[in-house]
């Protein structure tokens, strides 16, 4: 793969595929994004964490062109303005957006020449990732009536049908079961084989930390951290990311409770997420006691 | 150019086509798969041009009638005969009482009868010695429509009853001058024979008077006394058949509808399957996902124009089309309409505040379009509001197209630009 790299290196002119140079970036007098710095190399996989509200999102849709307001700073894809480079970018949105009135290959076909392919082309491209998402069998189904896992699937196979060499996935694991967490993660070490780069946001720290080469830890709109899952994870004084998942439905007063017991015992809430708590932890005990609440 | 800037620009052609192509090939698919869409092209047009063609325009149709004479039932079938607009429904109440009035509403209200003519009493005596008389009719004055035309259609009715009164006056008066020109020839021959001259002359001069009197009157018409000042309206455009007018204003109506509403509503879908974020992630330009919605929404309204314009012709319209400008105008009208409805499908939440705003937008473009009342009529701040009204330019714009076989110029593609630039401006900068 290190031999492949320097190939590809040579024909891009040792291009970064993403660089970002003093990114600032608001909405009126909000400010999102705040002197944000990054530079993104080929076949890695980075993960980018914060709270929510912290500028994840954001930051994505601006290398991807979602967002289109202008913005101070420089945001570049191999060397080259964002906005001249888009077939090379891959956006897999945090929403599962396909058209549901249409059967999988019909999606394929659609998206595929919103990237500028003929049917075969799509359908040619669609095939291995099919194979590798265990979705060949519903190829001729609805979207619709698949099952939440497949769904986001699709979400991604539906992105990267033009083979672009940097994928941006924003939030994929939510709300999917440790299977299909685990078949996306063998989905994305197959492609960071094959070279590509690999940008997500996510909330599960503990897995991103396996496979991720580098992470970012974003607080209001700025890099507060960056490195080696081992060196972020240190920076951090933590050895435990613990995501406490509620099965019912919370109400605000009981989150607040646990927010409290947990401040009490010296735990550190890093974020709440939809129903989903997330604890920084320096030990074991602190597990056992967050777990005993 | 080198062999690779070739094989680029290539490459962004192919890419370029092959996207347009999707964003048409996705709509097609999807209207056909959301069917009730697909319905409300189709159907809508036809509704509503049925509904103007065999049910606005003005058929003849009898009325039920209920009669009662206070006078002599011989003229109820006087006044009544000849005529085919009523269905007379005679009734036996020939004292009109007031329980009898009573039961005459009743039977009004309860739709038995459209409405009620009353001969009052000493209606023939009048008549007969020439002093007006008067008929009344109930009807329902809450239907202010039918009121009218009930009251057109018996004044219709008794107007032929007076011109055949009057008719049998003036043979009346014509008999009874012949009776005077008898007299007055009688006298002229003797009065020759008047020795005193000066009686004689005065006396003839006094003849001469009365038969020029007599002559006049002898040429009155009865059209003269009934409508002494006729009203001829003649036409200043050649539109060899009325009905066609219709299809002028139904179908911009027709298309400013369907595709406010489905404009609105297709933009939302693209948003809600968050199909905007893949666009704008993608390589295709905004600019081509609008123009691509505009050569979908021309060949839906090509095709509304189509059956519109089949049932005015199966009516028996004739039209006088000035075709390369017919196509000039249905595609101002889904370009102008289309760009209307993705601006409201901008601006809206959702799919059902689409609807409603389109709804609320199409009223009064429609109040002010001249089909109910003329825009000529319309106060000065309203003429000038209508008449920037793209749906007013459409009317017009139609009339010329499909009446005269001729041309107008007119502003409506700089129209088109300033909205498309507006419409393109929102879409880049709306979050999505």
């Amino acid at each position: 793969m290190k031999l492949f790299q320097k190939i590809k290196n040579i024909f891009n002119g040792n291009q970064t595929p993403i660089e970002a140079k003093n990114v600032n970036f608001g909405y009126g007098e909000k400010q999102i994004l705040k002197d944000f710095s990054l530079k993104i190399g080929s076949g890695e996989i980075i993960g980018i964490i914060g709270q929510s509200g912290s500028g994840k999102s954001t930051f994505l849709k601006l290398i991807t062109g979602v967002v289109n307001k202008s913005h101070k700073g420089s945001i570049e894809i191999f060397g080259k303005n964002k906005k001249t480079n888009k077939t090379k970018i891959g956006y897999v949105p945090q929403e599962v957006s396909f058209i549901s009135e249409l059967t999988i290959s019909e999606n394929i076909e659609v998206f595929g020449k919103l990237q500028g392919m003929t049917k075969s082309q799509s359908l040619k491209s669609a095939k291995p990732i099919l194979d590798l998402m265990h979705l060949t069998d519903y190829i001729k189904s609805n979207p619709e009536n698949l099952s939440g896992g497949q769904k986001v699937r699709v979400n991604i196979l539906l992105s990267i049908l033009h083979n672009p060499e940097i994928i941006i996935l924003d939030e994929p694991f939510v709300g999917l079961d440790y299977y299909n967490r685990k078949l996306l993660w063998f989905f994305f070490e197959e492609l960071k084989k094959q070279g590509k780069t690999l940008i997500m946001t996510t909330h599960m720290l503990s897995e991103i930390e396996k496979y991720a080469n580098k992470i970012y830890v974003l607080q209001d709109g700025k890099i507060i951290v960056k490195g080696s899952p081992e060196y972020v994870k240190k920076y951090m004084k933590s050895t435990i990311i613990l995501e406490l998942k509620t099965t019912a439905n919370p109400k605000e007063d009981q989150l607040k409770d646990i927010e409290n017991y947990a401040r009490k015992k010296n735990i550190k809430l890093i974020d709440v997420y939809k129903k989903n708590m997330i604890f920084n932890l320096e030990n074991k005990n602190q597990k056992d006691q967050l777990l005993n609440f | 150019m080198t062999k690779k800037k070739k094989t680029q620009n290539n490459n962004f052609i192919i890419r370029f086509i092959m996207q347009f192509i999707g964003f048409l090939q996705k709509d097609f698919k999807l209207l056909v798969k959301r069917k009730k869409y697909l319905y409300l092209t189709l159907l809508f047009p036809i509704i509503l041009s049925v509904i103007y063609i065999f049910i606005l325009t003005p058929q003849p149709m009898k009325f039920d009638l209920g009669v009662c004479s206070l006078d002599s039932e011989m003229y109820v079938s006087k006044l009544l005969s000849g005529q085919e607009d009523f269905n007379y429904i005679g009734y036996n109440y020939t004292t009109c009482s007031d329980e009898n009035l009573t039961l005459i509403k009743e039977d009004i209200r309860k739709g038995r009868t459209i409405a009620f003519l009353m001969i009052p009493d000493g209606f023939n005596d009048k008549i007969t010695n020439y002093k007006q008389t008067e008929i009344i009719i109930y009807s329902d004055n809450t239907d202010m429509t039918l009121k009218s035309s009930i009251y057109w259609k018996v004044k219709s009715v008794i107007d032929n009853y007076k011109k055949s009164l009057l008719d049998s006056t003036n043979n009346q008066l014509k008999e009874e001058i012949v009776k005077i020109e008898e007299g007055i020839n009688f006298t002229n021959e003797y009065v020759e024979e008047i020795p005193f001259k000066t009686i004689k002359n005065k006396i003839q001069n006094k003849i001469d008077e009365t038969q020029k009197s007599i002559e006049k009157i002898n040429g009155l018409e009865t059209n003269f006394i009934i409508n002494p000042v006729d009203v001829n309206m003649k036409p200043i455009y050649d539109v060899k058949e009325d009905s066609a007018i219709g299809l002028t204003f139904i179908f911009p109506i027709i298309a400013l509808f369907v595709t406010l509403m489905l404009a609105s509503t297709n933009y939302i879908y693209d948003r809600k399957t968050n199909y905007i974020v893949r666009l704008r992630a993608s390589s295709a330009s905004g600019i081509m996902y609008l123009i691509s919605k505009i050569v979908f929404f021309f060949v839906l309204v090509l095709a509304q124009f189509l059956l519109v314009f089949l049932l005015f012709k199966f009516n028996g319209s004739v039209f006088n089309i000035n075709w390369f400008g017919l196509l000039e105008v249905i595609l101002l009208v889904a370009v102008v309409d289309s760009l209307i409805g993705i601006l409201i499908g901008l601006i809206s939440e959702n799919e059902g505040v689409a609807v409603l705003i389109s709804l609320i937008l199409t009223m009064p473009f429609m109040f002010l379009s001249g089909i109910f009342y003329s825009v000529k009529v319309m106060p000065a701040l309203f003429q000038t509001i209508a008449n920037i009204f793209p749906l007013n330019i459409q009317i017009e714009l139609m009339k010329y197209v499909v009446l005269f076989e001729s041309y107008k110029p007119h502003n409506l593609w700089i129209y088109s630009i300033i909205l498309f630039v507006i419409v393109y401006f929102i879409f880049r900068k709306k979050r999505v």
